[in-house]
């Protein structure tokens, strides 16, 4: 069954990225594509049951017609009562081997579609990691795939099968009695009608009320959030009014679906069971006069209650399609997602390297057609076993500068060259295995911390580790303080660390890949001076031929560094060492360090 | 990488007290009669008819079988008359029963609409009474507070609507079914019940099972839920160091478990309907096998038949609704548990029954002989006395544990001292009115919430009615003018989680515009400088100045740099005033203080300067305990 030629992730992402599909709904049912054949056969298999399941009534009629007559010796019954448990079992195979491969359709889908969007977000450039918020993210691979699951593995083809098993329950109703079929067939495109109005009229309904309902949230989010400062404010009925306001809103558009549902649901209940009625008094009267028998009348009214059931499903399937088409919207928009940062298909790796740097002609902009540098025009060189210090205001382009290094952008324009090579020309493992980047983001992994720190080098024995636990000035406090030690399992539950000890962990980590080139994107900002002091002096010791940009926000730490960039707007203001920069008379920095008072110990 | 399972089970006895699922179903139907008491009444009135109706309809078609048309459906002895009668009696029970229904669905939908509606507001309002105390338990963690108010509450309407009312005519409609059906046959009843055993049998069996496979297959999603979003929250960090693949092997593994699982589901879910429709075929069959041979011993008319098949359906439609019911019960009973304990949680922070009203202080800070813990064993702080004049600029310095944000917590009264008291103009603080208490006083700290609006909302959040004017006017004292105007909107620039990302130090500053634009007679700063940028600190410098004059200020800063221009320096340690004076006292004194201040401007890459340095660090042990109890303020 499973041994078909898999789509590979690059294949898959190729044509999506170059073939429009007419719907988001479509692209994601080339997923079921795949298992087409199965596919088919299972539907086959579907229809085959319900329209055997249909004749159970055909059969029971002419049972009960004999059972209540007494008149036909009882014996009769038992061909038609084998007859019935035959196909009762046939129908219970094909229902076990039709869920059976519905499910093994389903998982094999979404299994193909979860792994495909994990390895999409994984290419991804930060920037597009950045605008795409974390829990957007996590309940578009999560929530909305579930729901996709359902969708695949189930509802459509129940769809299917229901319009064929309504079909097909006509076909009985008329075999059985052709006016009571009539008189069914006249009321219930009434039914669907109006179930398909309601469905219509309450989605915009249902839409304000999810609309409100994430306003409530929203509110209620802040309000947790900022409890402090709410409280600090006295601010208390200031929220408690705007809760109000949301929480009442939220309460009308509930009412308002309560009451369309009010005002159509005596419509469908009556016309489903005075239909119901009118064809039981209609067919008590045929029974009457004879041209009926009881028996079809009970197998009439039982395929009846069939058939009504499709109606109610497809109504409701119509009327989710649009939540489906909106889901696959979302899942789609990740799988189409373009990055502009790629490896180019024959990239050379990237020797052990000494860590000299050079930036030549580098611009960057997020938007090309913006015009709106963030870097313009950078040309620097670094020799290996520098100490860079990067300084600027927001916005200046500091962060951007280093992330371009390991290639978490690429350069608009210009290149950048570590040992000769230009970084474009390398693949990613052979460039980022070998830088060690710590941003101020806190991010560890729920597994332990002798795992977390050995997180870039699998099987990193316990002295390197404790070596870079060391030289981040954590290996006291992991061997004093923690329950187990290095073995002791980091989690939002477990043992909660405080922001200045998951950044000397991030820290520790980086140090444990051994890095030419060392970049601490603002990465001490949590730990004290104390601390960030240790930090250096250890760093200093072990790593003395690393490459190390540092950004931070403490002029002190800053005033160490073998050279100082100062960037403004994207430029480079000024570079040199400190005693260079404070020698001239005007510089920001200067400036900046006279006021802040660090001048007293100078 | 193994994959660690179950760890996304909450442990909530750890934050809830345990109450017993009866008081909480109890205190539920509490709230629901609170809701709309006519309402209510009505509903029991239209339920009641509802389970009358249902009982003698079946019973009335039966009759019309029998009696109008003359005790057979192949007699031809009928009586047109009772015919007629019995048709339109039976017509108008089952358009009765259908309104009632309808009526009954439209009632319980308001009553569990409005029970979430007074339930949220309740909640609502108790969270905002609840003190930091409860809110800086790190186990209730924001996303499970706002889950209270938002998913729980869903799960309690859901609830209502779908069962906890409907249950109790269920109960009543399966026991008066099954007296009708005694009547009416003794023997089919006994016939109808023989599959029962079988059918429960064989679907516990099943179900067992298939519970045991459903509760791997949460826990596989969890996994695959968990190696997600631990991978997207970390996709940088996986990034760069190049360990894509792992990740991707990683989260393989735990995608290819949970199919499997679903797979094992499948074999099973293949395997139950096909039992079930086996069972019910053989349950029909021999109960129109039965019914064949009392009908042919002269036992039992067609009509009774008929009465009987539409009992057997009353008796298990309704039981099937409620044995699914009590499912979903045993489900939501610990939304239902997590709802009540919060809205009897205690309030420690309340106002004295004949609290005093400020309206403007002169700003005088006493602590007398002040103590405090947080649980009982371990004093924060201990017997401080401290005046603070009228106008004065007081720091606080001192290591992370030292008690200096708990020393500020006491002063806005976020917490009662334990021991001493605390008085503001001569006056002690219990006997203040709490809201009016803290509007005289300007908060900043080191990560300030700022809330989705503008820049302008967001500073007007000190003062509601300030004018525009004013805001600006405030915004230029901070120096936060030039950037606010630079933004893309300038002053209705959007900020917070939607909006512009502002930078650290922007946001300080207009947390800092936010404090002022009241003019409150005290200041207080915690920490609210050490995590922004030079650049943004040397504005902020520039304005403190000029911002502390003609006002009470108390700030604690680890960078010495902001507070050696106030009138006194204070150094906590351990919970107690260890050293006291101006920062140039303080360097003679060479003690904790001056060790600190050295070591901000100490050159980390020459050794020797450490080495002379006799003071040692050996409060390591405090400062994380105190780090794990409260994980920065906010």
């Amino acid at each position: 069954m499973g041994k078909k030629k898999k789509v590979t992730f690059s294949e898959r992402r190729d044509k999506f990225l170059n073939f429009q599909y007419n719907s988001p709904l479509r692209q994601i049912l080339s997923y079921l594509w795949d298992y087409k054949r199965v596919f088919i056969i299972v539907l086959i298999f579907g229809i085959i049951q319900s329209v055997l399941f249909l004749t159970f009534p055909l059969f029971l009629g002419p049972a009960v017609d004999v059972l209540v007559n007494p008149s036909i010796p009882l014996d009769t019954i038992f061909p038609i009562f084998f007859t019935i448990v035959s196909i009762q079992i046939i129908v219970g195979i094909l229902f076990g081997i039709r869920i059976y491969f519905n499910r093994w359709i389903g998982a094999n889908v979404i299994y193909n579609l979860r792994n495909d969007l994990f390895r999409t977000i994984q290419i991804m450039n930060f920037e597009w990691l950045d605008k795409n918020k974390t829990g957007d993210l996590i309940s578009r691979t999560t929530s909305d795939v579930n729901l996709l699951k359902e969708f695949l593995g189930n509802n459509f083809q129940f769809f299917i099968r229901q319009c064929v098993t309504f079909s097909f329950s006509f076909v009985i109703l008329f075999l059985i009695n052709i006016e009571l079929a009539f008189f069914v067939l006249v009321i219930s495109p009434a039914l669907f009608y109006v179930l398909l109005l309601f469905r219509k009229k309450l989605r915009p309904v249902f839409k304000r009320s999810r609309e409100k309902y994430s306003d409530l949230t929203h509110v209620i989010q802040e309000s947790v959030q900022g409890i402090k400062v709410i409280k600090s404010f006295g601010r208390e009925s200031h929220e408690l009014e705007k809760f109000s306001d949301e929480n009442d809103g939220y309460y009308e558009k509930s009412l308002s679906i309560i009451k369309l549902q009010a005002f159509f649901d005596p419509i469908i209940y009556l016309i489903d069971n005075i239909a119901f009625l009118i064809v039981l008094l209609l067919g008590g009267v045929f029974v009457l006069e004879g041209g009926m028998t009881f028996g079809d009348l009970f197998a009439f009214v039982m395929v009846l209650n069939f058939s009504v059931e499709p109606l109610y499903f497809l109504s409701r399937f119509l009327g989710n399609l649009p939540q489906i088409t909106e889901t696959c919207e979302r899942v789609v928009s990740i799988l189409n997602s373009e990055t502009n940062v790629r490896e180019k298909k024959k990239a050379k790796e990237l020797p052990p390297i000494r860590g000299d740097i050079e930036f030549k002609n580098v611009s960057f902009e997020y938007n090309v057609e913006s015009e709106h540098y963030i870097l313009k025009n950078l040309n620097f060189k670094i020799s290996a076993g520098e100490n860079i210090a990067i300084l600027g205001p927001t916005g200046s382009g500091k962060s951007t500068l280093v992330k371009l290094i390991p290639r978490f952008y690429d350069t608009t324009e210009g290149d950048i060259f570590i040992d000769g090579m230009n970084i474009k020309e390398v693949n990613f493992k052979s460039l980022r295995k070998q830088i060690g980047y710590v941003s101020q983001e806190r991010i560890l992994f729920s597994r332990s911390i002798r795992e977390n720190i050995a997180f870039g080098k699998k099987n990193l024995d316990l002295e390197s580790v404790k070596k870079a636990a060391i030289a981040s000035d954590i290996h006291q406090f992991i061997v004093e303080e923690l329950p187990n030690k290095y073995n002791t399992e980091v989690s939002e539950r477990g043992t909660s660390l405080s922001g200045g000890q998951k950044q000397r962990l991030s820290i520790a980590r980086a140090l444990a890949v051994n890095p030419k080139i060392l970049i601490l994107d603002d990465a001490t900002s949590s730990v004290d001076v104390d601390t960030e002091y240790k930090i250096q002096r250890h760093f200093q010791e072990v790593f003395t031929n690393s490459t190390t940009f540092l950004i931070t926000q403490r002029l002190s730490s800053i005033r160490n560094a073998d050279r100082i960039i100062i960037l403004d707007k994207g430029k480079i203001a000024q570079i040199g060492t400190h005693d260079d920069l404070m020698s001239q008379k005007d510089s920001i920095y200067r400036t900046m360090y006279m006021t802040l008072k660090v001048e007293e110990r100078a | 990488m193994k994959l660690r399972r179950g760890k996304n089970k909450v442990n909530e006895e750890d934050i809830s007290p345990n109450i017993s699922s009866i008081k909480v179903i109890k205190e539920l139907f509490g709230f629901i009669g609170h809701s709309n008491r006519k309402l209510i009444a009505l509903l029991v009135v239209i339920i009641i008819i509802n389970i009358i109706v249902n009982w003698f309809t079946p019973l009335t078609f039966g009759s019309l079988v029998d009696d109008g048309l003359g005790g057979g459906l192949n007699s031809t002895g009928g009586d047109i008359e009772v015919v007629i009668f019995l048709g339109t009696l039976f017509f108008f029970l089952t358009i009765i029963g259908v309104l009632t229904r309808i009526i009954q669905g439209y009632i319980i939908s308001k009553l569990a609409t409005l029970t979430m509606y007074h339930l949220r507001y309740e909640l609502f309002v108790k969270f905002q009474a609840l003190g930091l105390d409860y809110h800086d338990t790190p186990k209730r963690t924001t996303g499970k507070k706002i889950n209270y108010l938002t998913g729980d509450v869903n799960t309690i309407q859901q609830l209502i609507q779908s069962g906890l009312i409907v249950s109790l005519p269920n109960i009543f409609l399966v026991f008066g079914s099954l007296i009708f059906m005694i009547l009416l046959s003794p023997e089919l009843t006994l016939i109808s019940f023989l599959i029962v055993p079988g059918f429960f049998g064989i679907a516990g069996i099943l179900f067992k099972k298939a519970r045991k496979y459903y509760k791997e297959l949460r826990e596989r999603v969890a996994d695959v839920t968990s190696v997600l979003d631990e991978s997207i929250m970390g996709m940088k960090v996986i990034q760069s160091y190049a360990v894509e693949d792992q990740n991707y092997k990683d989260f393989v593994m735990a995608t290819e478990e949970e199919r499997k699982t679903t797979m094992k589901t499948a074999r099973l879910n293949a395997f139950i309907p096909g039992v079930i429709i086996l069972v019910i075929t053989f349950g029909i069959g021999l109960l129109l096998l039965a019914s064949g041979v009392l009908i042919r011993a002269g036992n039992l008319t067609q009509g009774t038949l008929i009465s009987f098949i539409f009992y057997i359906f009353m008796f298990f439609e309704p039981l099937f609704s409620l044995i699914s019911f009590v499912t979903m019960l045993q489900n939501s009973i610990a939304a239902g548990r997590r709802i009540i304990s919060l809205l009897k949680e205690e309030i420690s922070i309340f106002n004295a029954d004949n609290a005093i009203k400020v309206s403007n202080i002169n700003g005088r800070v006493e602590y007398q002989g002040v103590g405090f813990s947080y649980d009982e064993d371990y004093l924060v702080l201990k017997n401080i006395t401290l005046t603070v004049r009228e106008n004065e600029r007081l720091a606080i310095v001192g290591y992370t544990g030292a008690g200096k944000s708990t020393f500020i917590k006491l002063l806005s009264r976020f917490y009662d001292p334990v021991k001493g008291e605390i008085r503001i103009d001569g006056l002690n603080l219990k006997k203040i009115e709490l809201r009016s208490l803290r509007r005289m006083m300007g908060i900043v700290l080191q990560d300030n919430f700022l809330f989705s609006g503008t820049v302008k909302d967001n500073i007007r959040y000190g003062k509601l009615q300030a004018s525009d004017q004013e805001i600006i006017d405030t915004a230029k004292k901070v120096n936060a003018h030039e950037f606010i105007m630079n933004l893309e909107n300038g002053y209705d620039t959007i900020v917070g989680e939607r909006g512009n990302k502002l930078s650290e130090g922007q946001r300080q500053l207009i947390a800092f515009a936010r404090a002022l634009i009241a003019d409150p007679p005290i200041l207080i700063l915690d920490e609210a400088t050490s995590s922004i940028d030079p650049y943004s600190e040397l504005l902020i410098q520039k304005a403190l100045e000029t911002l502390l004059k003609g006002r009470t200020s108390i700030s604690i800063a680890h960078r010495l740099s902001t507070i050696i221009n106030s009138d006194r320096i204070i150094v906590l340690d351990k919970g107690e005033i260890i050293e006291e004076g101006s920062h140039e006292e303080l360097v003679k004194l060479n003690g904790l203080y001056n060790h600190l201040y050295k070591m901000q401007f100490k050159d980390p890459y020459k050794k020797e300067e450490i080495e002379d340095d006799d003071f040692e660090i050996d409060d390591f042990d405090e400062k994380v305990e105190d780090n794990r109890r409260f994980p920065g303020f906010f």
